[in-house]
């Protein structure tokens, strides 16, 4: 990739979050040894940085390789290429002991009831967490149990609750506290409003944005719904089939998205305006999802591309600078134009 | 589906290998001297000597191990005492006596616990599905030796409209062999019948409850074709397992019929082997209960994946 | 304004296919009933779109279940009745009311891998009411799923005809219990949340598909839905549901322009517009989301609403016309979002006080 090596100290990039070239891999194993046959390419070459206190919206469907990405950067999905650097340091590293990772990055997840053991009461599982990680102890964790749901938004007495009790976004609310506990820098947040009522979703967005400018969090936002990252991010990564399509500024990615892909999420986004949907009924989104067991040569987005021609069947695009500010990976995107009354129509809103 | 079955019968071979040497050491866990148990206490020392040669228990553990299974792999399992023939044409002589008698039971058992269960989960909690979980609590405790002589005592002796004991000459016809395999049948399979009808009902409650079952409804398939085809089909991998396990329990569960019943079986011949110590027949029957028991696995591990498209076309 | 919208005014009456009244949903003992349906009255007349849009807990997929007589175990219709055709949907035969499911109104269901059964081939499961109801034999069964499939935008239909649900992607999964649904030319459509878990491109294709269907089949459409944008460009009405009553029903246009309830003024707002600037609070909705365990005094909305009076707390409000034509009618007796040039008298539909 075009991306310079990693040489300079954190101090001086300011980068909390540094990936190069990361490639991860699970095995197909079939037959009677269950030997590998191929293998699953779920992230192929990812670079993007995350500067500290900031936060990367990682957008993408279902397979192209977000939650791995995310994983990867916590150690829990292993790296079969690349490299990962967290605060300066390498993830090799980081992740022995393993503790010293967990308490440097968290993961929330998407359904924070799965997360939870439904027989601990939420108190239980806060001062779990705080006694494995040798934090605070005695009398002392009972008053940190309180602090940190302070922190989330959340009365004393539901220390005493069991998960059964609350609400999806109460639990999400202890998920997020939880991940707060060991007192992280860096959170991967992963599809965390997804599964809550519209309602409720703006109360955890802004519990998130409140917590990182107090503790001066680094976020990793990853999410299929692009409204919502608009609304946290700094920067904006577009995945699909494991490779970045397109990545940089929030502003510039939603005010003038430069790949085919992106103008595609856009236009599929629902809006909240009739007038706007209408207009965008006779639109044809066409999304075939490339093979990940054997990726095409060239470009991945070459199959649902309505730009797509011989270069973009053989030569795969790497990320060129726009002069809007990001990088897109198309072999088009200086000499196509897409219509805005085609596709994007929501730009305008 | 294929490579599914050969590794699987890979897997048997430790289990096999721990069953041997189990039976094995079966001779080494009964107190005192071998030879006085296996010639008893009256038997000359010249004889002991040639018991102990033969057997050869003056050479090392690791080398009488290896001794047994080679005899074993050539179908030598010793021989039997009280019958004073090889232990293997006992058992094989028997067996197909017992796998009568245990084939017929796990087909009334499943027959019949498949209808009872699915039957009562059609309208949980009526009055059909309360009368069920009584019937399946009195018969899962009731001991089969005593509901075995209940069953003589009413049929047998009262009414006198079955017989009650042993097995009859193959000439007399299907008829009287059915009439004296009816009572040992049932007694054998009550405990079997039910358990597979109290797992059918919940599976098939579990399965019932299914989005695809509202689905079928929405399109307007009648009741009784969802439970045929929605339904039932998707339970069966779970009553399966049930099945599989009940049916290494009538194996066992043969030894205490056949002796109340006085069928002629490996159960019995177990039973009188034991009462007269006559190990080496003792040893063949476990191992050869065992071996059922996991080839029973097998079948039904198989099934399971056959029933189950997700995991048999990966 | 659109042929569609007109449809719906009330120059044109036309006699609703699908009309649902006073419609209330219990599960539980009769002596502690738990109410999630309370009240619910809508008219879906031929080839229109009605939205039903409402939060987890708002009772709107426990209406359409009723309506189909699907509720789970336990569930029953305590009020109200449902029409079809003119019909009594209560009072049909199980015979009658087979007939009517799937021939009559069909449902297309939110997680299509759950809804299809796992153990039997796409073809068979698309083709048992077919050969089992209307005596299609089974090859004619075969070209009519074949085509079915290609209806919904399935590639090498008859291949997929031998599949397992398993085998296929969650998009295509969705097209299957949807051929699936139009197999037996319905009337009316319900389809209760039939995008939440699939991808946003993948969701834009399959309710375009569903509305398609509805022009080329002359289906009437009820979409059910969390998200009002998804609504926003097929419906001709939507109603919102909050706590198992419809607090708030209109035309598509006046609910996204010119709605009245605070509830619905709230969804609005606590949408995060794509344009919205990073950083900008979110407007949600505080409190917590609806119990329907919990059974709130007066306006079931008033612990959350920012404009909640006292009389809130008290009394039911009543279903409140905004204009004269009856199109557009809301539950709220403050009504703090009155357009300053409709001061006129409103017109009181229903003086129900207490709770049902």
């Amino acid at each position: 990739m075009n991306q310079p090596a990693i040489t300079q100290s954190p101090a001086a990039t300011g980068n909390a979050v540094e990936i190069r070239d990361l490639h991860v891999r699970f095995p197909v194993r079939s037959g009677l040894l269950r030997r590998p046959v191929g293998a699953v390419h779920a992230v192929d070459g990812v670079s993007f940085d995350i500067p500290e206190g900031q936060t990367v919206g990682l957008v993408g469907e279902s397979g192209s390789g977000k939650t791995t990405t995310g994983r990867a950067l916590l150690g829990l999905s292993p790296a079969n290429a690349g490299a990962i650097r967290l605060f300066g340091k390498p993830l090799e590293e980081l992740a022995t002991p393993e503790k010293d990772l967990q308490k440097l990055g968290q993961l929330v997840f998407q359904d924070p009831y799965a997360s939870l053991n439904p027989r601990l009461t939420v108190g239980s599982t806060l001062s779990e967490t705080l006694y494995v990680h040798g934090l605070s102890d005695g009398a002392a964790r009972k008053q940190k149990v309180r602090d940190l749901l302070d922190q989330v938004g959340l009365r004393p007495e539901i220390a005493d609750r069991y998960p059964v009790a609350l609400s999806g976004g109460q639990r999400q609310r202890i998920a997020i506290a939880r991940a707060l506990a060991v007192n992280p820098r860096f959170m991967v947040l992963d599809e965390v409003v997804s599964a809550l009522d519209v309602s409720i979703q703006g109360q955890i967005l802004n519990l998130l944005l409140d917590l990182q400018r107090e503790h001066n969090l680094t976020y990793l936002f990853i999410t299929h719904d692009l409204s919502v990252v608009r609304y946290v991010s700094h920067k904006v990564v577009v995945l699909y089939g494991g490779q970045i399509m397109e990545e940089g500024p929030t502003e510039a990615i939603f005010g003038s998205p430069r790949h085919p892909y992106t103008h595609t999420l856009l236009s599929a986004l629902p809006v909240p305006d009739p007038v706007v949907q209408r207009a965008k009924r006779g639109l044809e989104i066409r999304t075939e999802p490339p093979s990940v067991t054997d990726p095409p040569d060239g470009c991945r987005f070459q199959g649902s591309c309505p730009f797509a021609d011989d270069t973009c069947r053989s030569v795969a695009p790497g990320l060129r600078p726009a002069p809007s500010g990001q990088r897109v990976a198309c072999h088009h995107f200086g000499s196509i134009d897409i219509p805005s009354d085609q596709i994007g129509i929501t730009r305008d809103v | 589906m294929f490579a599914f079955i050969i590794r699987r019968l890979l897997q048997i071979i430790p289990v096999i290998i721990g069953v041997t040497i189990a039976t094995f050491f079966l001779t080494w866990l009964i107190p005192g001297d071998p030879t006085n148990v296996l010639l008893g206490p009256g038997a000359s020392e010249e004889s002991r000597e040639r018991l102990r040669d033969s057997l050869g228990l003056d050479q090392s553990l690791v080398t009488q191990y290896l001794i047994y299974m080679s005899n074993l792999l050539t179908g030598d399992l010793g021989q039997s005492i009280s019958f004073s023939s090889p232990v293997s044409e006992v058992l094989f002589r028997l067996m197909g006596n017992t796998a009568l008698l245990a084939g017929a039971a796990i087909f009334v058992a499943s027959v019949a616990g498949i209808a009872a269960g699915t039957w009562a989960a059609l309208r949980p909690g009526s009055f059909r599905d309360r009368g069920l979980t009584i019937v399946v609590l009195f018969l899962n405790s009731m001991p089969s030796f005593w509901l075995g002589l209940v069953l003589i005592l009413i049929f047998g002796l009262h009414l006198r409209v079955l017989p009650v004991s042993g097995m009859p000459d193959p000439q007399s016809g299907l008829l009287t062999l059915l009439a004296h395999m009816a009572l040992p049948t049932i007694t054998l399979a009550a405990w079997s019948l039910a358990a597979i009808a109290r797992m059918t009902r919940s599976a098939v409650l579990e399965v019932i409850n299914n989005d695809y079952v509202r689905t079928a409804r929405s399109r307007g398939v009648s009741e009784a074709r969802i439970v045929l085809f929605h339904a039932l089909p998707n339970a069966i991998p779970a009553v399966l397992t049930v099945i599989g396990i009940q049916m290494g329990f009538l194996f066992s569960g043969a030894v205490l019929t056949e002796t109340v019943f006085s069928w002629p079986g490996v159960g019995l011949a177990m039973f009188q082997a034991i009462s007269s110590r006559d190990i080496p027949l003792i040893q063949g029957g476990i191992l050869m209960l065992a071996l059922i028991f996991v080839l029973i696995n097998l079948i039904v591990d198989v099934l399971y994946v056959y029933f189950n498209p997700k995991i048999r076309l990966n | 304004m659109t042929g569609k919208t007109q449809m719906t005014h009330p120059a044109q009456p036309v006699e609703p296919i699908l009309s649902v009244d006073g419609l209330s949903v219990s599960y539980g003992s009769a002596r502690q009933p738990l109410n999630v349906v309370k009240d619910v009255s809508f008219d879906v007349a031929p080839g229109q779109v009605l939205g039903i849009v409402g939060e987890s807990g708002s009772g709107k997929s426990q209406t359409v279940l009723a309506v189909l007589q699907l509720l789970a175990e336990g569930g029953r219709i305590s009020g109200g009745q449902v029409r079809f055709e003119g019909a009594e949907l209560q009072s049909l035969s199980q015979r009658r009311m087979r007939k009517v499911r799937g021939q009559g109104i069909a449902l297309i269901s939110q997680d299509a891998l759950s809804s299809l059964n796992p153990s039997m081939k796409i073809g068979r499961q698309m083709a048992e009411p077919l050969i089992a109801y209307d005596g299609l034999s089974a090859s004619a069964a075969r070209k009519r799923c074949t085509e079915l499939l290609e209806l919904v935008g399935i590639p090498a239909p008859a291949h997929r005809l031998e599949s397992y649900p398993h085998e296929l992607s969650g998009g295509m999964r969705q097209r299957v219990l949807i051929a699936m649904a139009i197999s037996r030319n319905p009337r009316v459509l319900i389809a209760d949340e039939p995008t939440t878990a699939l991808d946003v491109t993948i969701q834009a294709q399959i309710i375009n598909l569903i509305d398609d269907l509805r022009k080329e089949l002359g289906m009437a459409l009820v979409l059910i839905t969390h998200d009002l944008g998804v609504v926003a460009g097929i419906a001709d009405r939507i109603s919102v549901m909050y706590a198992g009553r419809i607090v708030e029903t209109a035309t598509t246009d006046q609910i996204f322009a010119a709605s009245r309830h605070p509830y619905t003024r709230a969804l609005l707002s606590s949408i995060p517009k794509p344009d919205q600037p990073r950083g900008e609070r979110l407007k949600p909705i505080p409190g917590l989301p609806v119990d329907p365990r919990e059974d709130v005094r007066g306006c079931a909305f008033n612990p959350r609403c920012t404009h909640a009076l006292a009389s809130c707390t008290e009394s039911l409000p009543a279903m409140i016309a905004a204009e004269d034509d009856g199109q557009h009618l809301f539950r709220c007796p403050v009504d703090p979002f009155r357009p300053a040039e409709a001061e006129g008298p409103r017109a009181r539909l229903q003086g129900n006080g207490g709770m049902s």
